[in-house]
């Protein structure tokens, strides 16, 4: 039986920087840097090797603020490469790209097909013969889209496979600003066999009668956006069923790597449990690089001197990623506390302290007035993009300021703790 | 807590070792000296006990035992009662209960609250180390009072150099004012990657310019193309028709040679290439066949003269038959004469046998042969006789020896006196009474045991002198009551403490004195120097006015007036007064009430001491009644009554050993007169003399003669017994082998009656039958030989006699008469031969004779065939010869040539002209003038050269136009930039967060500081000011504080009263004031909480005798409220901690 077949993918956010530290070693910066264009050509590779019909780009090319027609440029050379296969490629505009300027000025070959602010229905061409297959997109204009477009499409055209294109925050995400928020049934009452979505950058896949797909962003680009990413590979038979495929296109992956140090009371038990925990990470990785964030959690004896030396478990850390290859460390940060919770009186005089700070330094008006006093001395120095770095309002200031100064007071008692008791 | 007993059972080098701290005795002072000189484990010791508590480390102690194997033990107190425990190497469940049973580790840790293995090693211990980094400390805290009190109740010594630290790093990325900081290299980064992005990358609104600009010129470039190709075209077509101009002359020539060959007609084109080969072929075939002819004829005639011979081919067969015959008649001509010879060797070689054998006349050899197993039977009896033979003869021999050496051996017994009859019984007796009379070995114990009793008799006697002025023996000295250890050490402890409240009220007496008189001094001065009078003074004189108020009141004369007045006066006087000097009158206020609070105190003091000198003189006493008891002088000390005592204790133990030592002596003389009876006994038992002397020495020789002579016969009988038992088993032996003997003879004839060999009646012996069967030996072969030699014989007489019949029947046809069969075979031979050659030669001529005749036929049918090709040929063209032929083809070649020309010379006409048809394009040729055509083509190279100027300046310009808007490419220059500087805008938000918790951190550390200050200043403070005193040795009075800012110092109070910061301190000093410090902390843990062993590791190396006893002082008093553990190489420091401390307990390591 003869099938219609195409990638799906959207958010590419071309030429968008990846947030990491990791990024301080040359070494990654050279192996994963452009990762968004890396992962972008490879998505273009993969619709060659397998011979679609179709890439459908739901939005988002690249980031709303950005103006260097390089990136433009490059877009454009890839989508050439795919006409020149013989592919077309349909691509609707999300909130990044209707604010970007670098989007009005780009040509596209004649296989690319671009919607405009108005509905429309585009007839698709086949490798194939078979069942005709419509493609129907809706472009805006504007960053913001805070109504729903479902209805603004166009019916679903008789004896046709319908795809259809949306750029959509579906019932509203947290991490986004809702746009042209839906639902699902909404979705699925539109008569269409395939929605292709973007927006939203987790991954999402919703079978039955009409197969919903948000494919998530090809190239996650930090530790927020952590897990494997990738595009989606779909089939649609001319009976009308469809299969998806995930296809893995990110070169890096970010993924948060969680440490039980819980009972462990010598170093070597740790630097043996930190290798563990990285190698399991790393079996389930399935892009090219791990870059990991390290966490260790639980009580132990070990917590004060963890806290102290955290610069030493990071460089044990990364001598296994050096020696497992493909893996790398962002940073570590602890949670770690001493296994009895200090609850007798207080007998060690550095427990009384820590607990003179929690309870008596901390919640006072005072020390409050000088932790402020520090930040807002800093804030005025910082470079204008990390101004809001701390909070964007004075609660947030407020919850930033305590919950540093919780942590700086640990960090301090553990480096007292750790210099003649260390031995 | 309080450590019990610690078993090193299997730790460091340790195996089985206890070290036993001994139950605590109320009142008495903790203090605990582990005294081991160096490498004797002192530390490994304490390692082990905080293994105990705290779990076994990895790696560190295992180098005797292995990890799997150590075990420490050790006896807890814990809450009151005594708890066991073990510590295992284990990952869990490594704490052991007394029965071995897991236990859970809250069993220890519950007591020690949330103090981990490094808080015990910083609260609860001390060393040199610590010891001076504590010293640095107090320098580097400036005398901050909250910093000194947590270090030196944590027992952080670096508190203020991680507090610097912090604030260092946290400056180091943000600094007020601060240039080179990190935040500064960061920003100057950060600006430096937007500078080189802005200069590479391109922005969309330039894009759009330089898009417009290529395409408005690749319109104009593409219409200047058009213009130059237009010119272009019309510049080729001229070109042309000046070409075609001759082309159209040569044409028309060709045209006029054709003509003439027009008539000629076509032939196949195949004609002109087979022409050569058949005017070849029509000479060849006329030449063979005349050639043929000649051979046929030849051939005929030598078949005509060639003859032939049918009888000898007839018989030729026959001949073939006779087979091997001529051969083996030929060999039994050669072999007869030579067998012949061999018969009659043989023949002679049998004679000679017959005669050997003495059967001369036997006509028939064969009967003589006898059967090969009977040969074999005869051969085996001849091999064993020799073997039987010599059997007989050894056995004889050995008899008679035998028989001779048992003649000897009862010689022997005989001389000896003794009978091969029964063995002694009672000898054995006497040799087991021998033996246990020497094991008694009492002579040397004898000896021993005097030598013994005699020392310790001197011993005693010595030591007994030693106990005067008291006289008595051992006896007297046993019964003698005295009073117990207990007793008497419970009078030193109170002693010593008496003496030390005498001291300490003492000088509490004198200090409050001097305070006395200093306030006294104080108030009056204030008194004197505004003319204040003090509150009693003042009341005093209100009282009198009130009185004199009152007298007046009741009189109100004049007198009392005037008394009352001046009452007044006085008191408004005083009262005015004391309003001036308010301030005044509140230090004279505090200070008179100080003076009443400190006069109390002294009398308090001084009823103390005097109650302390009470108890002293009371204990005084109760010694000196003791001593009185002993006859011992009154005024004795109880250290000398504890000397004395121990004294006695000695000669006590010297009087056991005396009467052990006489107890021995005669244990061994009782064992000597019991061997000496049992002895006697058995010599007369065993019916032997007496000796004269009765002693032990001579009963053992006498028993020892006896015992020598019985073993001798008993020698001499055994050998008898042998030699009898040897002779016996020889004569068995003897006539076994004569038996096998006669067995032989029976079966020797027995043989020899089986063949002719004994049927003569006579038994041949042996040796004349081995040369009879020898001799037979060579009679078979021969006998075989012959009958042999006798069948070829008879053979070849038969083969000589049918080829004679043979030769005479083939002869006979041929006409040949037979005289020697041999050589009439051979001429019957030859005849056939010669026949059978003749026959070949004639087949050979026939077959030629064929072969001609049949090629003859063949080329006759080639002549045929080429007549009919030719006729063909010369047809056509109406000729007579194939050579016509060829000259009318050559011209036919020529037409189709210029044909070609002609063609060719038309089609270049109509492709230069683009005409339609020949006739068109000739007649618009000849309408054309060649000058006017070269005319118009100079004029069309001049504009085609301007047009295509012009494009080129065109393209160029394009070129540019399009280079400009690919030169911004789709590189990722501009992101690999933007992304270095994300990177570096995130590293620094991450260096701005460590700033910010450092900073705050730091912040939150030195608040709390302050209020651990506050919280545990006054009960620190008393405490650290006065082991400050005791162990600067009153060279420094006590310790004060000193609000600073909103910070504390501490202040240091010479005994002169004059005040140091803690800068302003020697090291030493400072040393002091931490070890001060220290015990400060250390009581201030055990205010709040349950003791815990407090371990100090040699601290006092660098101490003087004097310090190094204020320092005991110091642990001394720690040892009142908890357990103190003092390690140390140093003999003498045992002897000054005794001093100060005499309950001090000292345990001795490595011995």
């Amino acid at each position: 039986m003869a099938a219609y077949r195409f990638v799906h993918t959207a958010d590419i956010h071309l030429d968008s920087p990846l947030r990491s530290l990791a990024l301080r070693n040359q070494d990654l910066a050279e192996l994963i840097g452009n990762a968004t264009r890396q992962a972008f050509e490879r998505t273009i590779d993969l619709c060659i090797e397998e011979q679609v019909d179709a890439l459908l780009l739901a939005g988002d090319l690249y980031d709303g603020e950005q103006t260097s027609m390089k990136t433009a440029r490059f877009l454009a050379g890839q989508l050439h490469r795919l006409g020149q296969a013989g592919i077309e490629t349909f691509i609707i505009r999300g909130n990044h790209d209707a604010a970007s300027r670098i989007t009005r000025e780009l040509t596209f070959p004649p296989s690319v097909t671009v919607f405009k602010g108005r509905a429309d229905a585009v007839p698709a061409q086949r490798r194939s013969a078979g069942v005709p297959v419509v493609v129907h997109g809706l472009s805006f204009a504007q960053p913001h889209a805070p109504e729903s477009l479902v209805a603004k499409y166009k019916p679903p055209v008789a004896d046709a496979l319908n795809i259809g294109l949306m750029h959509t925050s579906l019932g509203g995400s947290t991490e986004h600003d809702p746009y042209a928020p839906c639902s699902l049934r909404d979705l699925q009452g539109a008569g269409y066999r395939y929605w292709a979505l973007g927006h939203i950058h987790k991954r999402s896949v919703e079978t039955g009668p009409c197969t919903v797909v948000m494919p998530g962003i090809p190239q996650g680009r930090d530790i927020n956006e952590g897990g494997a990413k990738s595009v989606s590979l779909v089939t649609l038979e001319d009976d009308g069923s469809v299969e998806v495929e995930e296809r893995i296109v990110s070169l890096a992956q970010f993924e948060r790597v969680t440490v039980r140090a819980e009972g462990i009371d010598d170093w070597a038990g740790l630097a043996a449990a930190v290798a563990d925990g990285l190698r399991r990470t790393q079996e389930t990785v399935r892009s090219d690089h791990l870059v990991a964030r390290l966490r260790l959690t639980g009580a132990t004896p070990l917590a004060w001197r963890i806290r102290r030396d955290l610069d030493l478990i990071q460089g044990d850390a990364e001598v296994w990623a050096a020696m497992a290859g493909a893996a790398w460390i962002e940073k570590v940060e602890t949670d770690c506390r001493p296994p009895q919770a200090a609850s007798g009186p207080a007998a060690d005089p550095l427990t009384e302290l820590g607990r003179l700070i929690d309870d008596s330094v901390l919640p006072s008006a005072a020390f409050k007035a000088e932790a402020l006093q520090i930040m807002r001395e800093l804030q005025g120095q910082l470079p204008p993009e990390l101004r809001r770095a701390f909070g964007e309002d004075q609660a947030s200031l407020d919850a930033m300021v305590e919950a540093l100064a919780k942590e700086g007071a640990a960090d301090v008692v553990a480096r007292l703790q750790g210099t003649t008791r260390a031995g | 807590m309080r450590l019990r007993r610690l078993d090193l059972i299997r730790y460091g080098h340790f195996t089985d070792q206890i070290v036993d701290f001994g139950e605590r005795a109320e009142g008495r002072r903790d203090l605990h000296i582990i005294y081991g000189p160096n490498e004797a484990g002192k530390t490994t010791a304490v390692s082990a006990y905080l293994d105990l508590l705290y779990g076994i480390r990895s790696g560190a102690y295992a180098f005797l035992h292995p990890e799997a194997t150590m075990r420490i033990g050790g006896a807890l107190e814990l809450g009151g009662r005594l708890h066991e425990f073990i510590r295992i190497k284990a990952t869990a469940n490594s704490l052991l209960d007394a029965q071995s049973l897991p236990i859970a580790e809250s069993a220890i840790r519950a007591e020690l609250g949330a103090i981990e293995r490094d808080g015990y090693c910083s609260m609860f211990s001390l060393d040199d180390d610590s010891l001076e980094e504590g010293g640095d400390g107090i320098l580097k805290s400036q005398g901050d009072l909250g910093q000194l009190l947590f270090s030196a109740s944590a027992g952080l010594s670096e508190l203020s150099q991680q507090l610097a630290k912090v604030r260092g790093e946290a400056d180091a990325f943000y600094r007020f004012h601060g240039r080179q900081t990190k935040l500064a290299q960061l920003k100057e980064r950060l600006a430096a990657l937007k500078k080189e992005r802005d200069a590479i990358d391109t922005q969309a609104s330039h894009y759009a310019e330089l898009v417009q600009t290529r395409d408005r010129l690749a319109a104009q470039h593409a219409a200047a193309i058009e213009a130059r190709g237009a010119v272009q075209s019309r510049r080729d077509a001229l070109q042309r028709q000046l070409l075609a101009l001759p082309r159209l002359a040569r044409l028309r020539a060709l045209r006029d040679q054709l003509a003439p060959l027009q008539t000629l007609p076509e032939a196949p084109q195949a004609w002109a290439a087979a022409l050569p080969a058949l005017i070849r072929q029509e000479l060849t075939l006329a030449a063979e066949l005349k050639a043929n002819a000649r051979r046929i004829a030849e051939l005929e005639a030598a078949l005509a003269e060639m003859m032939a011979d049918p009888a000898a081919l007839a018989i030729a067969d026959r001949l073939e038959g006779l087979g091997a015959l001529p051969a083996r008649h030929a060999t039994a001509v050669q072999d007869i004469p030579k067998l012949k010879l061999e018969l009659d060797e043989i023949d002679e070689t049998i004679r000679s046998v017959l005669v050997q054998l003495g059967r001369r006349a036997e006509t028939e050899p064969q009967r003589l042969l006898i059967e090969a197993a009977e040969t074999g039977r005869l051969r085996d009896l001849m091999e064993t006789r020799s073997g039987i033979e010599a059997d007989r003869q050894r056995t004889a021999d050995e008899l008679a020896q035998a028989a001779q050496d048992l003649q000897q051996a009862e010689t022997a017994l005989a001389n000896a006196g003794g009978s091969t009859s029964g063995e002694d019984a009672r000898i054995d007796a006497l040799s087991k009474a021998a033996a246990a009379a020497r094991a008694v070995d009492h002579i040397s114990r004898c000896r021993a045991a005097r030598r013994l009793a005699a020392q310790a008799e001197a011993t005693l006697q010595e030591r007994l002198a030693a106990l005067r002025p008291w006289q008595g023996d051992g006896t007297a000295l046993a019964n003698l009551a005295v009073p117990g250890e207990d007793e008497i050490q419970g009078w030193q402890l109170a002693l010593t403490e008496a003496q030390r409240r005498i001291d300490r009220h003492a000088g509490e007496v004198d200090r409050l004195g001097a305070e006395l008189t200093r306030l006294t001094a104080a108030r009056d001065a204030i008194g004197e120097t505004t003319g204040l009078v003090t509150d009693d003074a003042a009341g005093q004189i209100r009282t009198a006015r009130e009185q004199a108020w009152a007298a007046h009141r009741s009189t109100l004369d004049e007198v009392s007036a005037d008394r009352f007045e001046a009452a007044l006066r006085r008191d408004d006087h005083v009262t005015d007064s004391r309003h001036l000097h308010a301030t005044a009158l509140a230090d004279l206020h505090r200070t008179s009430q100080e003076l009443a609070v400190r006069d109390a105190e002294c009398k308090r003091a001084t009823e103390q001491r005097d109650q302390a000198a009470e108890t002293q003189r009371s204990l005084l006493g109760k010694v000196a009644s003791a001593a009185g008891h002993l006859s011992l002088p009154a005024e004795l000390s109880v250290a000398q009554l504890k000397d004395w005592l121990a004294r006695r204790n000695h000669a006590l133990e010297a009087k056991r050993l005396a009467q052990e030592a006489r107890s021995a002596l005669d244990d061994a003389a009782d064992d000597a007169a019991l061997a000496v009876e049992r002895l006697s006994a058995a010599l007369t038992a065993a019916g032997l003399a007496m000796p004269d002397a009765p002693a032990l020495d001579a009963l053992l020789v006498a028993a020892d003669a006896a015992i020598g002579a019985e073993a001798t016969l008993k020698h001499l009988r055994a050998k008898v017994r042998d030699g009898d038992q040897e002779v016996q088993r020889r004569m068995r032996a003897a006539a076994q082998a004569e038996a096998a003997a006669t067995e032989w003879d029976t079966a020797w004839t027995a043989a020899c009656a089986d063949c002719w060999l004994g049927a003569t009646g006579q038994i041949p012996t042996p040796a004349a039958a081995r040369a009879i069967l020898d001799a037979l030996g060579q009679l078979g072969p021969a006998l075989t030989a012959r009958a042999s030699l006798m069948r070829r014989l008879d053979s070849m007489a038969r083969d000589q006699t049918l080829f004679a019949e043979a030769v005479a029947a083939l002869a006979d046809p041929l006409g040949l008469t037979v005289t020697d069969a041999a050589v009439t075979a051979k001429a019957i031979r030859d005849r056939v031969k010669a026949a059978e050659t003749a026959q070949a030669k004639r087949r050979d001529a026939e077959d030629a004779l064929a072969a001609a005749e049949q090629e003859s036929q063949a080329l006759a049918d080639a002549k045929a065939v080429l007549a009919d090709a030719k006729g063909k040929m010369t047809a056509l063209f109406d000729v007579e010869t194939l050579e016509e032929v060829e000259a009318a083809l050559s011209a036919l070649a020529r037409r189709a040539e210029l044909t070609a020309q002609r063609d060719q010379a038309e089609a270049e006409i109509l492709d230069a002209l683009r005409a339609e048809s020949i006739g068109e394009a000739e007649s618009a040729l000849d309408a054309m003038d060649r000058d006017d055509l070269l005319r118009e083509q100079r004029d069309l190279e001049t504009r085609f050269d301007n047009e295509d100027a012009s494009c080129q300046a065109l393209f160029s310009k394009l070129s540019n136009a399009i280079d400009a808007v690919e030169a911004i490419g789709g590189d990722a220059r501009a992101a690999e930039i933007e992304e270095r500087r994300r990177t570096v805008s995130v590293e620094l938000e991450d260096e701005a967060r460590q700033y910010l918790r450092l900073r705050m951190g730091g912040a939150a550390a030195e608040q709390a500081l302050r209020i651990y200050r506050d919280r545990h200043r006054s009960s620190m403070m008393d405490r650290a000011s006065e082991a400050f005193a005791v162990i600067s040795r009153g060279a420094y009075a006590r310790l004060e504080t000193q609000r600073r800012k909103d910070s504390e110092i501490l202040l240091a109070i010479t005994a002169a009263g004059g005040s140091k910061e803690a800068e302003q301190l020697s090291k030493g000093t400072r040393f002091q004031l931490y070890l001060a410090l220290r015990v400060a902390g250390y009581h201030e843990f055990v205010r709040t909480r349950t003791p815990v062993p407090f371990v100090s590791d040699d601290i006092m190396e660098t101490f003087d005798d004097f310090r190094a006893e204020e320092a005991f002082r110091l642990f001394a008093d720690m040892a009142a409220v908890g357990q103190v553990i003092y390690l140390t190489h140093h003999a003498h420091l045992c002897d000054i901690a005794a001093k100060v401390c005499p309950d001090v307990q000292i345990h001795v390591f490595g011995q």
